[in-house]
């Protein structure tokens, strides 16, 4: 067995109450690797990040990251981070960047725990890989939605996971919005080589990012190199 | 003016006010941010019931609201969190079923009972010594929950899953708050009454979030905000002999139009774009 596999997914089935979303996934994922999910509305795609999350138990099947079940599991808290899609937060949520940057941090804190210096350096240190390093005391209000979006990708990223899970991260942001995310999403994977996963339908994000895509529509229909899934999809 | 202060039941009054009024506007803040103030309402309906079958049966009306108020926060809480039914819908129906449970209980009891009343209304010169001490202890027990859990609860009230995936029991922490403002409400009836315990919850945190950015900050204003006017408007009530959960309300009110006026947040309107990506 290759040691580089970080999760790994055994003939998955999940769902809602009275709704099967997902049925028999299986997929490993190894290290670094750059992975878009893809698949029509209502595919399942979002029901994946949650059970890789721990967010909901599989029906049937089972899912290991790091050889552990991510369902409830406290100890992986801080090894998976997750945006979700179309955050219903309220636009005027009073709260300056840096407090919602250490939010972030609750895996690591819990109730009690006080942020250390270091600690703080580190809501720093992801505020400079989101670009923001300047905003550290603006209010959250004040931000364009794309700015938005990467503060939220500096609290996911500061508590140091393994990997990265991103709902639908460019959906409803302008164009220059969704470049910036773009880059930051790249250095991710480029520069601090995190596993990425990300479900997008976003065109400049599959092609200028994506090193695998993976489609799902209930069961998983497509697994491979994105170079073969556009030659496919071109047929 | 001051002559009014040797009265040791005024002591007891304002003490009461104070505690009740900065609990309320310290539970408020999430209540606003939450947009729970229906729910609040439903349970201050539920908690009324509970209190005219405790006179009805002759038991105590504080035990029986709390149990009526916690029948409640499961109610809601369950239909909110089962997500198949429309949590409003559901509150709106609990709402109706428990002031009509109330209305079936006063006519039962087929007397005026002016008790009764104080809590609908608000009562806050009938506060006993006994009403304080329960008072005093929510006021503690429930800051100290909220102080501890802050965390927890900053992280539900900015984004549920986001608090879940970082490691907040979900729904736990609904549930815990939910509870946290039965008890609040419980033991306000006495001080404004049913009918005005949500306007005490809703107007003075709203009031602090048109006045900062932080959340820190509008925790410490609302509290500030809201024990003020609770005192202001009891003094007032006394001097001028109207019902004091009215003019606590008012006051608050009144500082709700100040704080709209003097917020700095129109100021910045528009700017949200500006920035340069
Ligand atoms: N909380 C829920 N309770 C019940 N059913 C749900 C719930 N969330 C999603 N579903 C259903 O599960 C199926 C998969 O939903 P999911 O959100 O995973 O799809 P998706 O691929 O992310 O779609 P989209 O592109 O619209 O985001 C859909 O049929 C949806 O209606
Ligand atoms: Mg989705």
């Amino acid at each position: 067995m290759q040691t580089d596999v970080l999760m790994e997914l055994k003939e998955v089935t999940a769902g809602y109450p009275g709704h099967v979303a997902l049925k028999d996934i299986s997929f490993r994922v190894k290290k670094k690797e750059a992975i878009a999910v893809v698949g029509p509305n209502g595919g399942g795609k979002s029901t994946l990040l949650k059970v890789i999350m721990g967010l909901i138990e599989p029906q049937r099947g089972e899912v290991l990251i790091l050889g552990e079940k991510p369902y409830k599991n406290h100890h992986l808290k801080s090894k998976i981070a997750y945006l979700p899609q179309q955050s219903t937060i309220n636009p005027h949520f009073p709260a300056l960047i840096e407090d919602i940057v250490q939010l972030g941090l609750f895996s690591e804190l819990g109730l009690l725990k006080r942020p250390t210096k270091a600690h703080k350096e580190r809501v720093i240190a992801s505020l400079e890989k989101v670009d923001l390093q300047d905003m550290l005391g603006e209010p959250y209000e004040h931000l364009s939605g794309g700015q938005k979006q990467r503060v939220l990708i500096a609290r996911a990223i500061v508590s140091k996971p393994e990997i990265i899970l991103l709902d639908e991260p460019t959906t409803g942001l302008d164009v220059f919005s969704q470049e910036s995310i773009l880059k930051v999403v790249r250095e991710l994977t480029e520069e601090e080589h995190l596993t990425v996963i990300a479900v997008t339908h976003d065109q400049v994000f599959l092609r200028r990012w994506a090193e695998r895509v993976i489609q799902i529509q209930q069961q998983l229909t497509f697994d491979g190199l994105a170079s073969k899934f556009f030659q496919r999809g071109e047929e | 003016m001051l002559a009014i202060l040797e009265y040791t039941f005024l002591w007891r009054s304002l003490v009461a006010a104070l505690l009740i009024g900065s609990l309320c506007s310290f539970l408020g803040v999430f209540v606003v941010l939450k947009g729970l103030s229906f729910a609040g309402a439903g349970i201050a309906h539920g908690a009324f019931a509970g209190v005219a079958l405790a006179f009805l049966i002759g038991s105590n009306p504080f035990i029986m609201g709390l149990l009526f108020a916690l029948i409640m926060v499961w109610l809601v809480g369950l239909s909110a969190n089962k997500g198949n039914l429309n949590v409003d819908a559901s509150i709106g129906i609990m709402f109706a079923v428990t002031m009509a449970l109330a209305i079936l209980f006063i006519g039962l009891i087929k007397q005026y009972n002016t008790e009764l009343f104080g809590f609908l209304f608000g009562n806050i010169l009938a506060v006993t010594n006994r009403d304080l001490t329960f008072m005093s202890w929510v006021f503690l027990g429930v800051s100290a929950v909220l102080l501890i859990g802050y965390r927890a609860f900053y992280y539900w009230a900015f984004d549920e899953t986001m608090a879940e995936a970082s490691g907040v029991a979900m729904p736990q922490v609904f549930f815990l708050f939910l509870s946290l403002l039965a008890l609040a409400i419980v033991a306000s009836l006495k001080v404004v009454g049913e009918l005005l315990v949500t306007a005490f919850m809703v107007i003075p945190a709203s009031t602090a979030y048109q006045l900062t950015y932080s959340l820190k900050k509008m925790l410490i204003l609302s509290v500030i905000l809201g024990g003020l006017a609770s005192v202001l408007g009891l003094v007032l009530s006394f001097i001028w002999d109207i019902p004091s959960g009215a003019s606590i309300v008012l006051v608050l009110g009144l500082e709700f139009v100040l704080g709209t006026i003097f917020s700095p947040k129109k100021r910045h309107q528009g700017v949200g774009g500006s920035y340069n990506e």
